[in-house]
Parts: C-alpha cells; structure tokens; sequence
C-alpha cells in the first residue's frame, strides 16, 4: 500500500522511529471568502496520539498510521504512495496521494 | 471524521466541542466563526452592506476634498475621515491579517492591510509631522478608495455567490417546519423534529410530505420534481412511499413516518451536494500550492519594485511608495482559492437539479476523464422488470383471448413471470376470474381449471403432458434467439397460444448509449445473462463489447483488465453484486432506484432510473472541468500580467505620474476579479442535459 525509499528507511533506523504517522495539517486559503476553503497538506509525525488512526503497514520495521480521510484516498488511489526524504532538511515526505481528502 | 460544513476541514466528532444541530444532524466546526456562517449566512451580508455604506460615504467626501475645496487645514478632517474608512471598515483586513500569521500564513486580507496602511501612514506623516518628509503630498484618497472598492467587490461577490449556492437553498428550503401528527384521533399540528418513526400524519392537498413515509390510507398525486427532476406528477397510493420534502397534489392522504431526520432522503441529498463543494479536487492542487506562497512572493515584489524605482529609477519617494501599493493591492490570490469551488458549486447544485448526485467534486473531475463505460445488463440497460413483448395465437382466438387464459393460470401464483402476465391484463383491462383448480408445477409453469382446463409453460410441461410442440416450433426458437422467454398455452388439450417475455429495454437506453458513445467513450455491456440474451439486448442498443454469463467478481476482474490497459473506467450498475465493481471502477455510478450499498458505493447517484442521465454526468463532469480551467486560466493570467504593470512596466511609457491613477485602477480591477470567477462559473447555470 505504501513504499518506503532506502533512504526513507535509513533515516527511520538511524533515528529509531517505530511508528510513523500521516495527518492533516490545514492552512488557511488565499482568501476570507467562505468559498475559499482551507488548504489540506499531509504531515508526517512519530508521534501517533490517541484517536481515530487506521493502520496502513504493520511491520516489524516500522507502523504507519493515518487518520481515517488521507486513509482513505490511499486506499483508493491507482498508484502507490511513496515516503520519502525530502532533499533540505532531511524530514519524511510523501509523494503520490491524490489530492481529495 | 466529520468535515466542517464552511471550510472543509476535518473535525474529530469525539473532540469537536462547536456543533449545532440543523436538519435533522449535527455539523462539527472548527471554529466559532465557521458555526456563525453557518447558522446565520444573512449576519456577514447585513455586516457587508454596514461597513460598505460607511466607507463610501467617507471616501467620497476625502476624494472631493483631496483634489478640490481646500480650506485651511483641510488635511486634518481628511486625516480624520480616512483613519475612521482605515481602522473601522478596514479593520477586517486587520483581523484577517492576524488570523493568518498566527497560521503562518499570508492571505488576500494581508496584501489590502499593508498596501492601504502604507499609503496610509505616509499620508498621516506628512500631514502631522509635514517637516520629515520632503514631498508634500497626501493620499488619503487612494487608501480609503482602495478600501472601498475592495469592500464593493466583497459584496459582489457575495451576493452573486448566493446565486452560485442557491441550489442547495433551495434544496434546504424544501425541508417542512411542521406536520399534521395525527395521535388519539386528533390531528395535531407539531414541529419536523417531534416526528417519529412510525408515527402516522394527515397530509392535504397542496402540503409538502413531512418526511419519508408510506401511505396508510388514500391516494394522490405527488409532485417530486424537486428531488427526481420528474417533472411529470406520480401517482400514489396506500402501500406506495411518498419522499419528505416532494407536494402532494389531489387528495388527503394519511401517512406513516419511515424515516426521519438525517436519514430521510432530502437529508441525504443536501448533504452530498454540500460534501460535494467542501472536496478538494486534484485540479485545485496547483493552486492551492501557489497560493501558500503567493502572498510573500507579493510583498517580495512590491519591496523590490520599491527599492529599483526609488534608488535606480529615482521617480521619488511618494511614486515608489505608490507603486509597492499597486502592486500589493492588484494581485489577488483570492481568484486562485475561488476558482475549483466557485464552479463546483454551481455544477454540483445544477447536477442535483437534474437529479444526479455527485458525491464529490473529484468525481466530476473524473467524469472528465472516463474513456470507458462499463454497463451492468439488468435494471441499468433493461428495465429489470420482465414483461410481455409478444402474444402469438395458434388457432383462431384473439390475443386478449390468450392472455385472459394466461392470466386466469397464473392468477394465484407469486412468481415474477406471473406477475407480469397479470400487469399486461390489467394494462388492457381484462377481467379474471380465479381458477377452481391450480397446481404450480416448479420450473415448468402452471395447471388448472376454470370453464377450460388451462395448462401454461415450457417446453417440457408441454411434452410432458403429450402434446408435440413441433407446429410452433420454429416460432419458439425464433423468439428465444431474441432472448425471450416463451411461454405455450393449452386448453383443453389443445395448443393455443405462445406467450414471450422478456426483460424489456429502459426508453433511453438506446439514446444515451449514442450519446455517450458519440463523446468518443467506448462501451461496454456486462451480463450474468446467457450470450444469446445479452448479444441480442447489446445489439438492440448498439454495444457491441458485451460480456455474458459473467459472475460478480469476474465484473470485477474486468474493470480491473480495461484499468489495466490504461483506460479510465466508468461502471454503472444498480444491484448489490456491482457494488464491489462501483467501488473498483475509476468511477462508480449507481441508478438510484437500486440498492442501498450500490448507492453508497458509487461517486455519483443517478435519482431518476434514466441512462441518458449517465451521458448527462459525464458531459457535466466536462463542462465543469473545462470551467474550473478558464477560472484557474483568468487568475493566473490576471496577477501574471498585472502584477508588472503594478510594479512600473508601464513607467517607461507613461511616467511615473501614472501612478495617480494606477493605485485605484489596481483596486477596482483587483475587488472584480473575484467576482469575475463567481460569474463565470454561474455560466454553467446555462448547462442543458
């Protein structure tokens, strides 16, 4: 369901991350107009808080949760989504989850 | 999770603690200010309208008295006017600005705050400290200007935002405050909410249904053309359902409560088109990105534009400060966020008009897309209903004749090849008596006896009961080869009549599969039918991809080999063994008459039982995309553009005294740009299936 990058997977042994977790961070949009709705990205935690999760891996590698919306776009999607590294600030992004959660 | 209703965001239903209770459910905010739009919209425009008037009737007076009428000290009663236009009127780009840096955020309101408080502070700094600054120049005029246009532009664009969202107005306004409870035979008139399950009401003519229910007593006619698009009234009678919110036309009847609240079947629909216009489609994402970054990349701008033309074009301190307002208050961002939901709701409310629900913008987007449409045989194409296509007598007697015998035979049988033999004598109005006799022999058909001895079946029951069916013979095989099922008639003995039915095709089948395939979309037709029965229904509507004797998942199996081939896959379907096919399909449309989990699966929900309505989506889906992208087009070309001209592209050929002007003209076209996209999108209002 989800691909992990060799490096992606490095940077979780290297810091010893066991559970990985996909929220939704909103930002406001460009305007205060009620049409313009709130700009949803998806974050990557290591903290996975009480709450409705779903898990997407159960590994003995690592555990990757996500709320129940950036589930379920996953779930649909064609393609298969891939964490990765991003190239400034080494943090885990993901690429190639539809955008309609 | 729950999303709120206004901004989209998902909400944790165990956390959320702003809710309110509104037809029939409760919605779950982010926060207080998303409730308050939600519960009172009207509030925001009464608020609009204030602080507009307010500002204009300032702002006009400071741009008489700027260019005219000087008196002594007339700067300072400017000062005061256009203070009172910047920190009262103006004090929602203030508060927006604080919204969205405590987002770390920058928006439209941010660009209007610091553009108009530095033609401001200037102003203020030459007129209360006139020995700091060399120019002696105030404009007052162009930052209350500025505010005002801006605030005329929010108003435009609310008011023609009502028009986009007033399909799903409507749509709430169709929901009944009250009802006539009949308890204790007494008829009491109580509000919506107080209604029941199972609680039976009086409903009169010209009263819309309070809520879904059956009829228990009486007969009308109901007008649902504002949930089916029908616009031809429907009959009813006790037993049949009657949907909350539709008119009963003629006749009293009494009804019992089947749903109530969030379940009823307006309930339902509201809310998908609402969920429809909260979605994000893929389409918005390149927006949605720019916008994050739009409003620094602004200010980056408009600061650089200030520094070139103040050090290196030297036009002066007043005219670059001019143009880093320009350029600040042209751009607009705003038309960026707008542009996907400004037109998905107007698409999804016209959709909703014709009786098509889109669960989900993205769903049109995938509309747009689909290149292949899959169509389950049964209850999609055809009817799923068998009636009588041919009555064929083999001796002299009449066709009315043959069917009343028929139809005396199967008078006491349940059997669907009954029941329709029964309906076609009830459409020709035959009388029937009831057989003295009857025994159902399974999988052959019936016997029994009136003033006849009557035996109606196959093949098999025929042979068995020593009669040759090699006269007719030929006529059978001619009828089963068009995939009908023949029935022969005896009395006495004797031969009399063939009987043929067949699942017949929905009236628009034929048409909406031309149409559909006339968009270059290829089709398919999928059958758990026999070959000869699915060949001869394909040719009928000219498909010929058809696939027969297939079984659920090898329905799915299918989507999966036409995905496989790069194909973007539409599957429409009505029954519960598509709904696995729904769900894997690109995109799953399901006939509204079929069953719940075909309905739950799908994207869009077809409420009429009409094909054509398939052909209507998919062109909806196209228009709705091609809308989204002028809209996306016209805000990218307007802030590419303009924001140059803002930033002193027209300095070399006009001078920098253009910029009297400029920081108005940037006002004007930045507040209509807006409503600019609001309009277009209302275009798609015209949409005609």
């Amino acid at each position: 369901m989800i691909h992990l990058t060799d490096r992606a997977k490095d940077y979780i042994t290297e810091n010893g991350i066991r559970e990985i977790y996909l929220v939704l961070k909103y930002v406001r949009g460009p305007c205060d107009s009620n049409l313009c709705r709130m700009i949803p990205t998806i974050q990557i935690t290591s903290s996975v808080p009480d709450g409705t999760r779903v898990v997407l891996l159960d590994s003995e590698f690592v555990k990757i949760y996500a709320v129940p919306p950036v589930a379920n776009v996953i779930r649909k999607t064609r393609k298969q989504p891939e964490i990765g590294l991003t190239r400034i600030g080494k943090r885990l992004k993901i690429d190639g989850v539809p955008y309609t959660f | 999770m729950a999303k709120d209703p206004i901004c989209g965001m998902y909400v944790d239903e165990n956390k959320a603690s702003i809710t309110s209770f509104r037809y029939g459910r409760t919605y779950y905010f982010c926060s207080e200010d998303c409730k308050n739009q939600f519960e009172e919209p009207e509030v925001e425009l009464r608020r609009l309208k204030r602080v507009f008037t307010i500002s204009w009737v300032l702002t006009v007076p400071v741009i008489i008295l700027t260019y005219a009428f000087h008196f002594v000290h007339y700067e300072y009663l400017i000062l005061i006017m256009a203070s009172v236009v910047q920190f009262y009127p103006g004090l929602k780009f203030y508060k927006g600005t604080v919204d969205a840096f405590k987002n770390r955020a920058g928006n439209m309101d941010t660009l209007i705050a610091i553009g108009t408080s530095a033609a401001w502070s200037y102003s203020t700094a030459v007129v209360l400290f006139p020995a700091l600054l060399p120019a002696r120049g105030i404009y007052f005029d162009t930052s209350t200007a500025i505010i005002s246009l801006i605030l005329t532009g929010n108003l435009m664009e609310h008011l023609t935002k009502a028009r986009a969202s007033e399909a799903l107005s409507k749509l709430v306004s169709l929901i009944p405050k009250t009802a006539h409870l009949i308890r204790d035979a007494e008829v009491k008139e109580v509000k919506i909410e107080e209604i029941k399950v199972n609680d039976v009401m009086l409903v009169k003519p010209g009263e819309s249904i309070p809520t879904d229910s059956i009829i228990v007593d009486g007969f009308s006619s109901v007008d649902e053309s504002m949930i089916t698009g029908e616009s031809i009234p429907v009959d009813k009678k006790a037993g049949d359902s009657v949907i909350g919110g539709t008119i009963n036309l003629s006749g009293a009847i009494r009804i019992k409560a089947d749903k109530v609240g969030s379940d009823t079947t307006l309930s339902e629909i509201i809310e998908t088109v609402r969920n429809a216009n909260s979605e994000k489609v893929p389409i918005q994402r390149l927006a949605d990105t720019i916008s994050s970054y739009f409003v620094p990349a602004v200010v980056s701008v408009g600061v650089l534009a200030f520094l070139y033309w103040f050090y290196l074009g030297k036009i002066g301190l007043t005219f670059s400060l001019l143009v880093f307002v320009s350029v600040l208050i042209i751009a607009c961002p705003c038309a960026l966020g707008i542009a996907t939901p400004a037109a998905l709701m107007v698409s999804s409310g016209k959709a909703a008009e014709n009786g098509i629900l889109v669960k989900g913008g993205q769903y049109l987007e995938i509309a747009n897309k689909v290149n292949v449409v899959v169509l389950d045989k049964t209850g999609t194409i055809t009817k799923g209903v068998l009636e009588v296509t041919d009555i064929v007598p083999l001796t002299g007697m009449d066709e009315n004749e043959v069917l009343r015998y028929s139809a005396i035979a199967e008078s006491s049988s349940e059997h669907p090849v009954a029941k329709s033999i029964l309906r076609e004598a009830k459409k020709r109005n035959i009388e029937i008596l009831f057989p003295n006799e009857f025994t159902y022999i399974p999988g052959k058909g019936v016997y029994c006896k009136s003033d006849k001895e009557i035996l109606l079946g196959n093949r098999d029951l025929v042979r068995e009961n020593g009669i040759s069916t090699d006269p007719f013979e030929q006529k059978m095989k001619d009828l089963e080869i068009e995939g009908k099922t023949v029935l022969v008639l005896v009395l006495n003995s004797k031969p009399t009549g063939l009987l043929a039915l067949a699942d017949t095709l929905k009236d628009d089948s034929a048409r909406a599969i031309a149409e559909i395939q006339r968009m270059g979309v290829e089709t398919w037709m999928i059958s758990g039918d026999n070959e000869a029965t699915a060949r001869t229904i394909g040719r009928k509507v000219g498909i010929s991809n058809v696939i027969a004797n297939v079984k659920p998942n090898q329905k799915l199996e299918k989507i999966e080999e036409l995905q496989r081939a790069g194909n973007v896959v539409a599957m429409v379907g009505d029954g519960i063994n598509d709904a696995p096919s729904l769900a894997k399909a690109d995109l799953g449309i399901a006939i509204g008459s079929g069953s719940d989990i075909a309905k739950e699966t799908g994207g869009i929900v077809l409420m009429k039982d009409r094909l054509y309505d398939v052909f209507v989506s998919l062109k909806l889906g196209r228009k709705t995309i091609g809308k989204i992208k002028q809209n996306l087009m016209w805000a990218f070309f307007y802030n590419i553009v303009l924001i140059p001209i803002a930033a002193g592209a027209l300095i070399p050929f006009f001078g920098a005294t253009i910029y009297n002007i400029l920081p108005f003209l940037a006002a004007f076209a930045m507040a209509f740009s807006s409503t600019t996209v609001v309009l277009n999108s209302l275009l798609l209002k015209r949409f005609k299936p």
